[in-house]
């Protein structure tokens, strides 16, 4: 927006942390599964906006808004809103987007996006509603058609720089008006919506206008009566309406109560883009934020309008014909536009229509407008003037409808049954893992004997009541309410929760993989994409299977396994699964006690039969020792057999040997008090190292570059750029290549086709 | 007698509809067989005529490029001449059906354009994490499973 520096002073840019940020938005996510709370009266409506969506980085700046989601319909399965078109008005006032309640009165005229497909059919009334501060009120469309909504552009133009302005439709201005009027001030879109299109005339305007004449300075939001707003067209999302009440008898509570908050949002303009800084008013000096509107760019100023320069307004300074500039706008808006009032009101749209004055915008394939429009017989030519009851025949906006489509991925989940026949499961936190450790460590241990472990343990080995221990990266469902672990027959008085839905999904979340490209580029071979999922790793993904689509992914755990399949989505459709382990499993050590029994046994026994050959140096028990010697010696074997044979030897042979017993008994002494406890381990420990690394998903896009000194333009010229088109030669103009022609037509030599063949398909300058 | 225009042209060979700047109408005076497609002309020796690049003959309708030219003697010279398809027979392509598959002005988004020059080294990385994910990256849930007791 240029503005007249020498009338008035620097316009200030919209101060930081205000509610409003001038700066667009793309990429919105409308799938966000983001919402908000308000309370009012009381009640909590929940909500999913602009805003909201904004401010939790579902939406992200700098990259296109997948336009395509205004005309589509969604899935009534999915977690997100289906798109209503609503139309709000209001009484006169000045309209701020800093005060949510919207006090002040006039709104603008919107599309607004409602959050449920529950509202009865199109309803349209004059909504000159003041039983909410503001007077505003929403009213969602449902069941319509495309062409039933017809824009009128409205030319206002002063035959004076500083005079009185008139208004023309685009017919009345070029035809009478414009030598007489030549300074525009304003380009009025103004819609009209239904059969006839003679009801609804003037209440919904889009408007181009920047003046403060009256004080106030707010290009996209100032009225000047009921019958018109001033605004632009604008998305915003209207909350998710909780219980609404039954707008049938309630009709201004519903409306009133229910869209209240969407002045909270954070208004995308469809168009508009650009940033028309804080006008100051002059004279009062006061700011007065404005907004974008599509009267921005190279193509308007702002100037005054009076000698004392106290007012100003906007004015068309472009150097494209005013009726083009109004044309290309309207078709961008991507609605019928007319340039009278009759054919607004009487023309049909169908693939029949002839009225040249009703136009039809273009749309590119990827559903973006394209400034360009067709009208009459040439209109009707197009697939637009057909569409029906649905937005696109085939595309079914009506969320119900897309059931038949199939396109969604519904995961089992009914409960498992029996999964916990023989076993106990429960959940353990890091506290309640120390507790059993100690429980095993300290509290078995001393107390230990086989009948003991038998009978509470049904065996005797304790740690083998323990089937399985996984540690899991994520909190796990479990069931409400305390239980203690159960080993075998023994209740470890240790209270925790118990599991019994041992297959259970973890939402990994969610990313709209956005088009940079919007040609081949963003396909294969020339891009490639790698998804990273934690405890799954890293896979290719093919970009044309998922670009301009969004991309979710769910782990379905195996809790008794620790094993995992990470599911791929594309909008709602699993496309690809990865197998993982997202489980570590813990190893855990309990007594062995059988060992243990088994060891004391043998120390015992050894300390018995060291004392025993001790006696027998006193002579007299020799033979009972020979006698006994088989079974001594198999007593003595468990323990030391060297020793029991050393000693034996020294009972029959010297009395120098005394002294050697006596060390004996020392040795089978010492083994008997330091009898070890061994222990046994159940379970495997896992690598934990998936831990460490990144536990969000994430996808690592690889996009081409052009070489550095790439000049669009010469190439074009010189090589061309790729395309498929069928025609006639005299379409084309610029340098051209074709696959074939059929030269039929040329009444010249065999020869001469032949190389006309070749020049064509090498390359000429039509 | 066949008569000619010299012209010349800075146009390049591939555009059908040149632009041309006379120089001079001559006169033909084939002494023998002349070919149609790839003729030589004789004509009297003019300086002004060195300049000329292109000639439409008339008789022949069609364009031709002066590829040379010879100066045979003090009084002939011989434009050595191959037929411009494109010129002679532009006013038929007009409704050639034909498939085109290069333009300078029609960008096609999902035709593959090979001859595009991408840089085989430098590429672009972009790399966005999910939003939504719950993965807490810590130990603090363990599944114990115990047996024993009654199932549940």
């Amino acid at each position: 927006m240029k503005i007249n520096q020498t009338a008035y002073p620097t316009p200030e840019k919209l101060p930081s942390g205000a509610g409003y940020s001038s700066t667009y938005y793309d990429n919105f996510d409308i799938k966000s599964p983001v919402y908000e709370t308000q309370t009012f009266s009381g009640t909590d409506y929940k909500y999913r906006t602009l805003w909201s969506a904004a401010n939790t980085g579902a939406m992200q700046k700098n990259t296109d808004i997948d336009m395509s989601a205004c005309y589509c319909g969604i899935p009534a399965e999915a977690d997100i809103c289906n798109w209503h078109w609503c139309l709000r008005s209001g009484s006169s006032g000045n309209y701020s987007l800093d005060t949510p309640d919207c006090t002040s009165g006039a709104a603008p005229v919107i599309m607004a996006l409602a959050d449920t497909a529950d509202y009865p059919t199109l309803r349209w009334g004059y909504a000159q509603n003041d039983d909410y501060a503001g007077g505003w009120c929403v009213v969602p469309l449902t069941d319509y058609r495309w062409c039933d909504f017809v824009i009128l552009p409205v030319i206002w133009a002063s035959a004076t720089e500083t005079g009185r302005t008139n208004s023309f439709t685009l017919s009345e201005y070029d035809e009478t008006a414009k030598a007489n009027y030549p300074f525009v001030r304003e380009i009025q879109m103004r819609l009209y919506l239904g059969t006839g299109r003679n009801a609804i005339d003037v209440t919904p305007v889009i408007r181009s206008r920047v003046d403060n004449s009256y004080g106030v300075n707010i290009p996209s939001r100032y009225t000047t009566s009921n019958s018109n707003f001033s605004g632009v067209f604008r998305f915003v999302r209207l909350q998710h309406i909780v219980n609404p009440p039954d707008w049938t008898n309630d009709y201004n509570n519903y409306y009133n109560t229910g869209i209240q908050y969407d002045t909270r949002c954070c208004f995308y303009n469809l168009i508009g883009r650009e940033d028309i800084d804080v006008i100051t008013n002059i004279g009062s000096g006061s700011p007065y934020i404005t907004g974008n509107t599509f009267a921005g760019g190279d193509n308007w100023e702002i100037r005054p309008t009076n000698s004392s320069y106290t007012t100003a307004s906007t004015y068309y300074v472009g150097d494209m014909d005013i009726i083009e500039y109004v044309k290309k706008q309207a078709a961008y808006i991507g609605l019928p536009f007319a340039d009278n009032l009759s054919s607004v009101e009487d023309t049909e749209i169908n693939d029949s229509m002839t009225d040249e004055h009703m136009y039809l915008p273009l749309f590119d394939d990827n559903g973006y407008t394209t400034g360009e429009y067709k009208s009459g017989s040439a209109a009707a030519a197009l697939p637009q003037a057909s569409w029906g009851s649905n937005w696109q025949e085939g595309n079914k906006w009506d969320g119900s409808e897309y059931e038949t489509f199939d396109l969604q991925t519904v995961l089992n989940t009914n409960p498992l049954v029996g999964g916990n026949t023989f076993v106990h499961s429960y959940h353990l936190d890091s506290f309640t893992a120390s507790s059993l450790a100690t429980y095993l460590y300290t509290t078995l241990a001393p107390n230990v004997t086989s009948e003991d472990l038998l009978q509470n343990f049904l065996t005797n080995d304790p740690i083998k009541c323990i089937v399985n221990c996984i540690m899991f990266p994520f909190d796990f469902t479990y069931n409400e309410g305390f239980k203690n672990i159960i080993m075998g027959n023994v209740d470890t008085g240790i209270s925790t929760h118990d599991v019994t839905d041992l297959i259970q999904i973890v939402d990994m979340g969610s990313l709209k993989y956005v088009d940079k490209f919007k040609n081949f580029l963003s396909y294969e071979p020339y891009c490639t994409a790698l998804l990273y999922i934690p405890y799954h790793g890293y896979t290719e993904i093919l970009p044309s299977q998922y670009v301009g689509h969004t991309i979710n992914v769910k782990i379905i755990v195996d809790l008794q396994s620790g094993s995992s399949i990470a599911l791929v989505y594309r909008d709602g459709l699993v496309i690809k699964s990865i197998s993982g382990q997202i489980g570590t499993s813990v190893q855990l050590t309990g007594i062995d006690s059988a060992t243990y029994n088994a060891s004391m046994f043998s120390a015992i026994n050894g300390y018995k039969q060291a004392k025993t050959a001790a006696t027998v140096t006193g002579g007299t028990a020799i033979l009972g020792i020979l006698a006994g010697a088989a079974s001594m010696t198999a007593g003595i074997a468990t323990a030391n057999p060297t020793l029991a044979m050393g000693g034996f030897a020294a009972a029959i042979g010297s009395g120098g040997k005394m002294a050697n017993l006596s060390a004996q008994i020392e040795r089978a002494e010492y083994q008997l008090n330091h009898v070890q406890i061994p222990f046994d381990t159940t379970g495997t420990s896992s690598p934990m190292s998936s831990l460490r690394n990144e536990q969000t998903c994430r996808l690592i896009i690889t996009r081409p570059k052009m070489l550095p000194d790439f000049d669009a333009e010469k190439y074009g010229n010189t090589v061309g750029y790729a395309c498929c088109k069928t025609g006639v030669l005299s379409d084309f103009k610029g340098y051209t290549e074709i696959a074939s022609a059929d030269l039929s037509v040329i009444p010249c030599t065999a020869t001469e086709k032949s190389e006309i063949m070749k020049l064509l398909q090498n390359g000429v300058y039509l | 007698m066949i008569t000619a225009t010299l012209y010349t042209t800075t146009d390049d060979n591939r555009v059908v509809n040149k632009s041309l700047s006379q120089i001079a109408s001559v006169n033909l005076h084939p002494l023998k067989g002349v070919s149609l497609l790839s003729p030589d002309f004789t004509i009297n020796y003019n300086a002004t005529y060195l300049s000329a690049n292109y000639i439409y003959v008339a008789t022949f309708g069609r364009y031709y490029y002066i590829n040379d030219i010879t100066i045979a003697t003090a009084n002939t010279m011989i434009l050595h001449c191959i037929c411009d398809y494109l010129m002679s027979w532009k006013n038929y392509f007009t409704n050639i059906p034909c498939v085109v598959v290069r333009n300078e002005f029609i960008k096609s988004t999902n035709v593959p354009d090979k001859k595009l020059p991408v840089d085989p080294v430098a590429v672009d990385l972009e790399s966005l994490v999910f939003s939504g994910g719950t993965l807490l990256g810590n130990t603090s849930s363990f599944l114990l499973q115990t047996m024993g007791g009654s199932g549940t």
